[in-house]
């Protein structure tokens, strides 16, 4: 190949990667054809982590619940909708509503279906929404809840948003066309194929057992855990304290969120708290704040709750080893209890009682 | 072009390269059309020494940014962003090891800068030499940030008159040109007093010095005995000068003027209680890891320049050697730049 040819490919590969790096929806088209390794396909806590004890090489098959497993029933007189992130984004194929929709925290994706109500009179609307521990003190406590859970929540006809959303500014066309994550992309592009997971490794060997630190994780009693939910310096641990009237004006923000969706015509909302996987593990530690605890507990909390803490942490072994999240047995009792909840509604029967077990 | 010192470029396309040549662009060195337009008028032929090294250039900047200065920041960010509940050594050696950061941080992406170019044909000019072995203020400030001190100089200093006028409008002088310099990393008062200090050391020197030849101290004041010589004076010089420059870095540094205040006053009491233990985020292998690449750096600084030529079987075990350094020793917390900021 003379030099020339040669200057040309160099210059159209490198260009080809920068056209890659910078665009989202070509890498999501590699990363469907299976060209690209997963980001995630041992775990999002290895994956920040690159700690080699953490990596679970069957992830994949950990974190499904086997297709044969999957409830079939649908009970065509029920409505469910879910309002989460990624513990509860699940195939809704596996709920047993008639409509079943989840909506991604803040999303604004699915809509309430005030036409079945005429269409098929009786049918109830229920939902359930998902707190993650750390989500409340990243979002609960703050006056833009209402942006995220309300206005961005499940769309309701009518309704207005309460907070006034910031001026959209118009989006120059190199962002809108090319992503400004070009870093993180060409890392993703380039190096996640296992060869290349081997020096991270190392690195990340190296950085823990020569200087204690772990990137973006924090080990505790040898579990990896996410540094925000378990470090002292983190707004989001479960280790720093929470007073009580911080607690009381949480119990308020979940009320106007639960109220929300009643007037606009759910027969109920529940929430589901769910425990960070450093409080699964350290709820003996004597910093522990309780939060969860203590807003179950609370009188004025008005939704009924879906609550999982006591089994959960009793099944330390329900979470993944390098993740943050439940493995397929804990998304299974998740999804034993919506799936029962719908099939209660439809016999008519609705759980009764504040802390539904 | 005003000074008749530059022909104006009619060429549309190299005076926007001299203007968005992205070597610099973001942070440095400050080029100067006569250093650079020329260059982009000239082609510029392969030439394999020099693309050796500019690379060796480029890797030891970033050896300098993500293993030296990204590792000191793990120290001396928490120290600096709780100042009232670090105790006095932790303090001192958070500012040491700031001085280290900020002049790895900055010369790194200098040297970035300068390599890329250098491995493109264009040559950049030399933006630090070896700050920290200088033996005086004066000294210090013709080693640092070396297009900035210079352009202030050309541009401010000399037309104000520079020091060829009165010993008292000399130091008026000196005294804006590093007000301004203060001024120009942000409109906050703390750089006014980092440049005000650095202002006020470059006074004082001149005064000292004007007047030591003509009129020696009395000898009552200090014996002959008493004053260094040799290495001892070198050592005394070069450490006294790092001294006051980290003293003014303080307040370049510290969230404000407030703050780098109650600093120097802890910082004081801290070299009374030495004894007190030290509370760094780095663990001591880390700490230990710290000194030994700043003890590195100094030695680099001292015998190494920064053109240095290798042969070949010595250049790539050194490049391969640098690029592996940065990954594995290497911080990757997403910290900018400090200077990209100003």
């Amino acid at each position: 190949m003379s030099k020339s040819r040669f200057r040309w490919l160099m210059a159209a590969l490198f260009a080809a990667l920068i056209v890659l790096g910078q665009s989202a929806p070509l890498q999501r088209l590699l990363d469907e054809r299976g060209w690209v390794p997963r980001q995630y396909a041992y775990g999002d806590l290895y994956n920040m982590t690159n700690l080699r004890a953490y990596r679970e090489d069957n992830f994949e098959t950990n974190a499904m619940v086997p297709l044969a497993e999957r409830p079939t029933r649908k009970f065509s007189n029920v409505n469910f909708y879910v309002i989460g992130d990624s513990f509860t984004d699940m195939d809704t194929s596996y709920y047993a509503g008639a409509h079943n929709g989840h909506t991604w925290t803040g999303g604004h994706v699915d809509t309430l279906q005030p036409a079945n109500g005429r269409t098929r009179p009786g049918r109830k609307q229920i939902m359930v929404i998902e707190f993650i521990e750390r989500v409340l003190q990243e979002r609960l406590y703050w006056p833009d809840y209402q942006d995220v859970y309300i206005d961005r929540g499940i769309a309701v006809a009518g309704h207005k948003p309460v907070i006034v959303p910031k001026a959209e500014q118009p989006v120059p066309w190199y962002r809108w066309r090319f992503g400004e994550q070009i870093n993180q992309r060409l890392e993703f592009l380039l190096f996640n194929f296992k060869p290349i997971l081997w020096f991270k490794e190392q690195k990340s060997q190296l950085m823990y057992s020569a200087f204690g630190r772990v990137h973006a994780g924090e080990l505790i009693d040898g579990k990896l855990f996410y540094d925000i939910e378990a470090a002292d310096w983190s707004r989001q641990s479960a280790f720093i304290p929470i007073a009580d009237r911080q607690i009381d004006s949480l119990v308020t923000n979940l009320n106007t969120i639960r109220n929300h969706y009643l007037r606009a015509g759910l027969d109920e909302v529940y929430f589901c708290f769910i425990p960070n996987k450093a409080t699964i593990f350290n709820y003996h530690r004597p910093d522990y704040n309780h939060q969860i605890e203590r807003l179950e507990a609370h009188p004025r909390l008005e939704a009924p709750l879906l609550t999982m803490i006591d089994t959960l942490r009793a099944r330390p072994d329900w979470y993944h080893t390098g993740d943050g999240h439940w493995n397929r047995d804990g998304r299974r009792y998740f999804l034993r209890r919506v799936n029962d909840l719908i099939a209660d509604w439809h016999n008519g029967k609705p759980p009764k009682g504040h802390i539904l077990r | 072009v005003y000074r008749g010192k530059q022909k104006a470029e009619q060429n549309f396309w190299v005076y926007a390269l001299y203007v968005l040549y992205y070597p610099q662009l973001v942070a440095g060195p400050i080029e100067r059309p006569q250093n650079i337009l020329w260059q982009f008028h000239q082609s510029q032929p392969y030439d394999w020494a020099r693309i050796k090294s500019g690379l060796l250039l480029m890797a030891w900047g970033m050896v300098k940014k993500v293993v030296i200065a990204d590792r000191l920041a793990l120290a001396v960010d928490p120290a600096y962003a709780d100042p009232a509940t670090a105790n006095g050594p932790t303090l001192i050696v958070a500012t040491i090891f700031y001085s280290f950061q900020i002049y790895c941080d900055f010369s790194g992406y200098s040297d970035i800068a300068i390599g890329a170019s250098r491995v493109m044909g264009i040559k950049l000019m030399e933006n630090f030499n070896a700050p920290y072995l200088a033996r005086s203020i004066t000294d210090f400030w013709r080693r640092w940030h070396i297009s900035l001190s210079t352009w202030f100089r050309d541009y401010i200093y000399i037309p104000l008159g520079g020091n060829r006028v009165s010993g008292l409008l000399t130091s008026r002088n000196t005294l804006i040109i590093f007000l301004i310099s203060g001024l120009w990393h942000g409109a906050d008062w703390k750089f006014v007093v980092w440049g005000g200090l650095h202002g006020g050391y470059l006074i004082a020197s001149q005064w000292l010095t004007r007047r030591t030849p003509a009129e020696p101290l009395p000898a009552t004041v200090y014996t002959k005995a008493m004053v260094p010589t040799g290495w001892l004076l070198t050592a005394w010089q070069l450490v006294g000068t790092f001294a006051l420059v980290s003293m003014a870095w303080v307040f370049f540094r510290a969230a404000s003027v407030a703050d780098g205040w109650l600093i120097w006053q802890k910082m004081g009491a801290g070299l009374l209680h030495l004894n007190q233990p030290l509370s760094l985020t780095l663990n001591p292998a880390e700490t230990t890891l710290a000194v030994g690449l700043i003890g590195l750096l100094l030695l680099k600084d001292s015998r190494v320049s920064n053109d240095v030529q290798l042969p070949d079987r010595a250049f790539w075990p050194v490049l391969i050697g640098l690029v592996l350094a940065c990954y594995f020793l290497g911080v990757f917390t997403a910290n900018q730049f400090i200077y990209f900021q100003f």
